[in-house]
């Protein structure tokens, strides 16, 4: 069991998301916003990951995705947990200065804990976002086939984000805990959160609609995030993008402004670019929009977005489909069995 | 002043194909969304139930397109794209569809919503759209709720979706809000553009709100019985008809009290709808009847 002491900034239960045949009922996907530090953090501590984000086996209407056992998402900070039995436990993704009963802990490796400790969360060295998973998984109400929480609608998890006080029962572990104990993830494949962070995209879905001027621009510029880095959009700062003309009835149905669209399908990852001024649309965003977007952001970088704090600086670089795909298959690897070192 | 939709306008021969990053790829029938570009959609949604395409995990629908989520690594982008031609190919012999004909009680102008529209500092938005078509409210009143609606996709948040007036004749048109709303009550029936959407759950949003429903749009754990039988937490779907059925202060609150007590008998009609020959006849410039295209119920 985990007791939550302080929830700080935001913490929520989360996995790996839910289904994607929820896509077309307008649910969105939720599930942890780094895919990649909540599924090495299920690997080190012996959990399952569950299926990658938006994937599923299968065909047609048998597809069946594993939504990944439940762990925490922890923001910025100020959280403090405390264990209520013996553990083990990995902490990944951002460098928010974690301590366990006041001394620092080491991130990307499985650890012990015993009744009574606590991790503690402080100021943010790097990053926006930590994993705490324990060997397990959480054990909380399953909603629409996920334990993930849709924090903006305030369904899944526990209804919320959680609160002091919260306990949180956990499931039995894979394997004895020294073994889980003895799992890193090997050195070499560390993830780095790099400032400028270097957000790859494809071009599209409605480049057209922007003026070569502001293509330019968007690639040129380093790009600061604004104050609103939530799980559903992450508002940036800089210059505005200007857009071409547009057909009559987009004025008439989508909207005023030139960056209305008739609306449209709005990917994870989307740049949308409402007034000129571009939203990265993320895990808990809408499934589509009435706004231009220049770009989205490869599968394999949406863990990047979701490291971004207020203020951090960034930049887009753009790539073909085929890169994407290729960047993929790289992200696929990294994030499994093989990457984790049993010492 | 109401207008009348050019219904035919920018239907594209064959989809275009727009990526979205490496897993998403929309197909887009058309640049207008109107019913004739929509029932395209709907097709070719229905074609792909009934093939198998490994690597096509899900689906997000808009009113002029459907966007496939798919495998890279299972299926390539460009195969995925030859498949779905095929798939477009096939589309075309669609001629009906299974069709939900739904009257959605409506309470028009409602407290909740005139608070809301006050709380954001703009007009109430059903004064706003009666003067934008030169009508009086009650004259506005009387042709929303007297059209009947096609929903043409579920989409935005949990539930929400799009309605166009099958009868392309005397459409009310409403601009979306400048700034959008940073709140919206639950089961409010809005207006954009062209059409109908609706609030299931409380959220933002920029369509001017018409009013509000008594009727549970979103039922996480199914209470009435038509979330029971068909095991969906949201209740509307693509190719559902409404009608939005102006009620009063009385009937709300009775229709209400009924559906918290999970007792309401929310009046649906089974029936199959003739795409086919509607687009037909609306492309023919014929007086549309919509009843004249339901065939038969299931």
């Amino acid at each position: 069991m985990i007791e939550i002491l302080e929830p700080g900034v935001q913490c929520s239960i989360q996995d790996r998301g839910r289904t994607v045949k929820l896509l077309e009922e307008s649910w969105a996907p939720c599930g942890a916003a780094d895919n990649l530090a909540y599924r090495v953090a299920n690997l080190l501590v012996g959990n399952n990951p569950g299926d990658h984000f938006l994937s599923g086996r299968g065909v047609g209407n048998e597809v069946t995705e594993d939504p990944g056992d439940a762990a925490l998402e922890v923001t910025l900070f100020g959280t403090q947990l405390r264990f209520q039995g013996d553990a083990v436990i990995a902490v990944t993704g951002a460098d928010l200065t974690a301590t366990l009963n006041g001394s620092e802990v080491e991130l990307w490796r499985a650890l012990r804990v015993k009744p009574g400790d606590v991790l503690q969360f402080g100021m943010s060295r790097c990053g926006m976002r930590a994993y705490v998973a324990i060997a397990g998984g959480l054990d909380t109400p399953v909603v629409q086939g996920s334990r993930s929480t849709f924090v903006l609608m305030g369904i899944g998890g526990l209804g919320r984000a959680l609160q002091a006080g919260d306990v949180l029962p956990t499931g039995t572990p894979s394997a004895p805990l020294d073994e889980l104990a003895r799992r890193r993830l090997k050195p070499h494949l560390v993830p780095q959160i790099s400032v400028p962070a270097e957000l790859r995209v494809v071009m599209g879905p409605q480049d057209e609609r922007f003026t070569d001027e502001a293509v330019e621009t968007f690639f040129g510029t380093e790009w600061k995030v604004g104050t609103a880095a939530g799980r559903s959009a992450i508002r940036l700062m800089g210059p505005r993008l200007s857009f071409r003309e547009r057909p009559e009835y987009e004025a008439m149905l989508g909207g005023d402004d030139p960056s209305n669209i008739v609306d449209d399908t709005i990917p994870i990852g989307g740049v949308q670019v409402p007034g000129g001024s571009p939203i990265i649309i993320h895990c808990e965003g809408p499934t589509a929009g009435g706004y231009a977007k220049l770009a989205t952001i490869i599968s394999s970088d949406l863990w990047k977005a979701a490291q971004l704090r207020p203020m951090d600086p960034l930049r887009f670089k753009r790539v073909s489909l085929e890169d994407g795909i290729a960047a993929l298959a790289e992200f696929r690897e990294l994030t499994s069995e093989s990457s984790i070192l049993v010492s | 002043m109401p207008t009348t939709l050019q219904p035919g306008k920018l239907v594209y021969e064959r989809a275009i194909f727009r990526p979205l990053g490496d897993r998403y790829m929309t197909m887009e029938m058309g640049g207008e969304p109107t019913v004739v570009c929509n029932v395209k959609v709907v097709a070719m949604r229905e074609a792909l139930k009934s093939t198998r395409i490994p690597g096509i995990i899900g689906y997000v629908m808009i009113p002029r397109g459907l966007t496939v989520v798919y495998e890279p690594l299972e299926i390539g982008p460009e195969k995925l794209k030859a498949v779905l031609r095929e798939v477009e190919q096939e589309a075309q012999g669609v001629e009906k569809v299974r069709s939900r004909f739904m009257e959605i009680p409506t309470w028009y102008d409602d407290p909740w919503t005139q608070e809301c529209a006050r709380a954001h500092n703009v007009p109430h938005n059903v004064d706003f759209i009666a003067e934008k078509n030169g009508m009086t409210k009650q004259q506005l009143v009387e042709r929303v709720s007297n059209l009947e609606y096609w929903v043409s996709a579920v989409f935005f948040y949990i539930g929400a979706y799009n309605a166009f007036p099958l009868d392309p004749e005397g459409v009310v048109s409403a601009p979306k809000y400048v700034i959008p709303r940073t709140w919206t009550p639950d089961r409010t029936v809005a207006y954009a553009g062209t059409f109908v959407g609706s609030y299931a759950l409380p959220g933002p949003g920029g369509y001017q709100m018409l009013g509000r429903t008594p009727l549970n749009l979103f039922e996480l754990e199914p209470k009435n019985a038509i979330f029971r039988e068909t095991g969906n937490s949201i209740l509307c779907r693509y190719s559902d008809r409404h009608v939005y059925r102006s009620i009063d202060e009385q009937e709300y609150n009775d229709i209400r009290a009924q559906v918290e007590a999970g007792t309401y008998d929310y009046p649906v009609r089974h029936e199959t709808y003739n795409i086919k020959r509607y687009s037909e006849a609306v492309l023919r410039g014929d007086r549309i009847r919509p009843q004249d295209f339901v065939e038969h119920a299931w």
